[in-house]
């Protein structure tokens, strides 16, 4: 089969699927084809949406219809360089571990035979990259976490997690940005705010930046409560 | 700002909404809007505002206001036996209203959600650019109990009687077909998953929202496993985990889901959805492309009604 792959998403979109894995060079193959396409300010344009290795081009059917679509976004994708417009950013995300604030990380370092300090050690150290953002509310989908702090998801869902909440769900990292049930295994909390409605676009974070999750003691908890991630300088590709 | 009406009952569920948060998706923010654009642009165009003007969403029934300054006000969507002053008043109509008027949503007679559009817009907080009430990402909440409404100025362009000519009445409660594109995923089912879905009568389950609509009926199977690599999702997309039974994601949907898709629900088709409660029925019914954007354009025919007759105006 050749990649990218179009398909109808229904009658206002269409879905442009490569390779199927979790791959950051696919990822950001994704990414750059997004930029492109919003770069061109399309009448017919709405936004696009994507994920690991797929993306959404919505269109508005009033104005053009899927085949000349595909036919557009061909053409961008045959032509797309390989670096982004713009640069990731690297945040570092002061987080508590353990204790109230990370009720699993005693049963990840009981699956995972480490101790408490090893899984904090090994987590902390990770530098995640964003794959993009998505489910509800801006909530990051990351790449990077260490295999040996691979976790299966809990048997019973929590019904309530609170926003700012770090863990591992699976072969995934995770930091959820709105309060929500969650079945992922959370090992500490950042206090940070990651996303606020009243602001545009409602968080700083984007598809390609870098997370560091910057262990803190609780005692540092008041000094950062509210605030907005901090951009570490630059990262060059 | 003018003090328009004032909430007497919030009524089961009643939210500001307008057409929605565009843009956004990228940073995971839902469409939000009205779930029946149809009707709340046309309740917009009946009081000659623009059709993205902010318009409440009256769910099932119950709400209940008083009317604190003259306006003109439009009813479109369902019929939930709305009266004012007591009095049965139909919907896709404009009606005035003196000061004290008393406006009920009594009962549901047809569809699920009727909008209320006043003349001037309700100034109302707006989140990412929309006033839409999504109370899961904490942007905005349902009315409550003496919350008064604000309206937006208006000077020229007053409105007038208006009642929407049956032919262009849409009657979302007697189609019971939702018509759908099929995949992006229908080769991740079995034939005879297929032939379920294409053939038979599903219910709407009670743990339906703005969300997402979920099914009972006969169960879609996999060939494997249900689960694909998180993908993109627009609303209107049917995505079917491991047990079988569809979801339809809802104009407040997951912006990125991992369940394989068997089909979407044509746009033209989201709106009828909207008007269907928990326990009606409903069957799919597979269309190509070209039909989507014929339905889509027979839809708008009221719309264009509208704006010929009544152009929006400041």
């Amino acid at each position: 089969m050749f990649f990218p792959v179009y398909q109808p998403a229904g009658d206002q979109a269409v879905l442009v699927s490569y390779e199927e894995r979790i791959d950051p060079k696919i990822n950001e193959r994704v990414r750059l084809l997004s930029e492109a396409i919003s770069q061109q300010r399309f009448p017919w344009f709405e936004e696009t949406v994507f994920s690991y290795r797929s993306l959404l081009v919505i269109y508005h059917p009033q104005k053009i219809h899927f085949p000349e679509v595909v036919e557009a976004i061909k053409k961008i994708e045959q032509g797309l360089g390989l670096t982004p417009s713009t640069l990731p950013d690297t945040y570092e995300i002061p987080t508590v571990y353990g204790g109230v604030h990370g009720p699993d990380l005693k049963r990840v370092a009981e699956i995972t035979s480490l101790s408490p300090k090893e899984v904090i050690d090994l987590y902390s150290s990770t530098t995640f990259t964003i794959y993009f953002l998505g489910f509800l509310c801006a909530q990051p989908y990351l790449g990077g976490l260490s295999e040996k702090l691979h976790v299966p998801r809990l048997d019973n869902p929590r019904i309530h997690m609170p926003a700012g909440s770090v863990g591992i769900g699976g072969i995934q990292a995770s930091l959820i940005t709105i309060d929500q049930p969650s079945g992922h295994n959370f090992i500490g909390r950042t206090f940070l705010c990651l996303y606020d409605p009243m602001k545009i676009p409602p968080t700083p974070l984007k598809a390609g930046d870098r997370i560091i999750f910057k262990p803190i003691s609780e005692q540092e908890i008041p000094s950062m409560r509210g605030k907005d991630p901090v951009k570490k300088d630059k990262v060059f590709l | 700002m003018t003090q328009g009406l004032k909430v007497i009952h919030p009524g089961i569920f009643t939210t500001y909404q307008d057409l929605g948060r565009r843009g956004f998706r990228q940073f995971g923010i839902p469409l939000s809007g009205a779930m029946d654009t149809l009707a709340l642009k046309a309740a917009n165009f009946l009081v000659r505002n623009k059709e993205s003007e902010v318009g409440l969403e009256v769910t099932l029934m119950g709400l209940k206001l008083v009317a604190l300054s003259p306006l003109w006000i439009a009813i479109t969507g369902a019929d939930l036996h709305f009266t004012i002053n007591s009095e049965y008043q139909s919907p896709w109509k404009t009606y005035f209203l003196n000061p004290g008027d008393t406006l009920h949503f009594k009962q549901r007679k047809s569809g699920l959600r009727a909008y209320l559009a006043v003349r001037g817009g309700f100034t109302a907080p707006s989140f990412i650019g929309s006033a839409s009430v999504f109370q899961r990402g904490y942007m905005g909440n349902p009315l409550k109990m003496d919350e008064i409404l604000e309206i937006g100025d208006r000077s020229k362009g007053i409105p007038s009687e208006i009642t929407v000519p049956k032919e262009y009445l849409p009657n979302p409660s007697d189609q019971e077909s939702i018509r759908v594109i099929m995949g992006p995923q229908t080769e991740r089912f079995t034939e005879e998953g297929i032939h379920h879905f294409l053939n038979s009568t599903y219910r709407i389950k009670p743990q339906s929202d703005r969300m997402a609509y979920r099914l009972e009926g006969p169960k879609i199977i996999h060939h494997g496993k249900a689960d694909i690599i998180s993908e993109p999702l627009m609303p209107g997309a049917i995505q079917v985990p491991s047990d079988g039974y569809p979801i339809i994601l809802m104009v407040d949907g997951q912006i990125t889901g991992g369940y394989a898709k068997i089909a979407n629900v044509i746009s033209a088709d989201i709106p009828v959805l909207a008007q269907k409660i928990p326990g009606d029925s409903l069957r799919f019914e597979s269309v190509n492309l070209e039909r989507a954007y014929t339905a889509l354009e027979e839809r708008g025919q009221l719309l264009c009604w509208l704006k010929m007759n009544f152009p929006p105006s400041d």
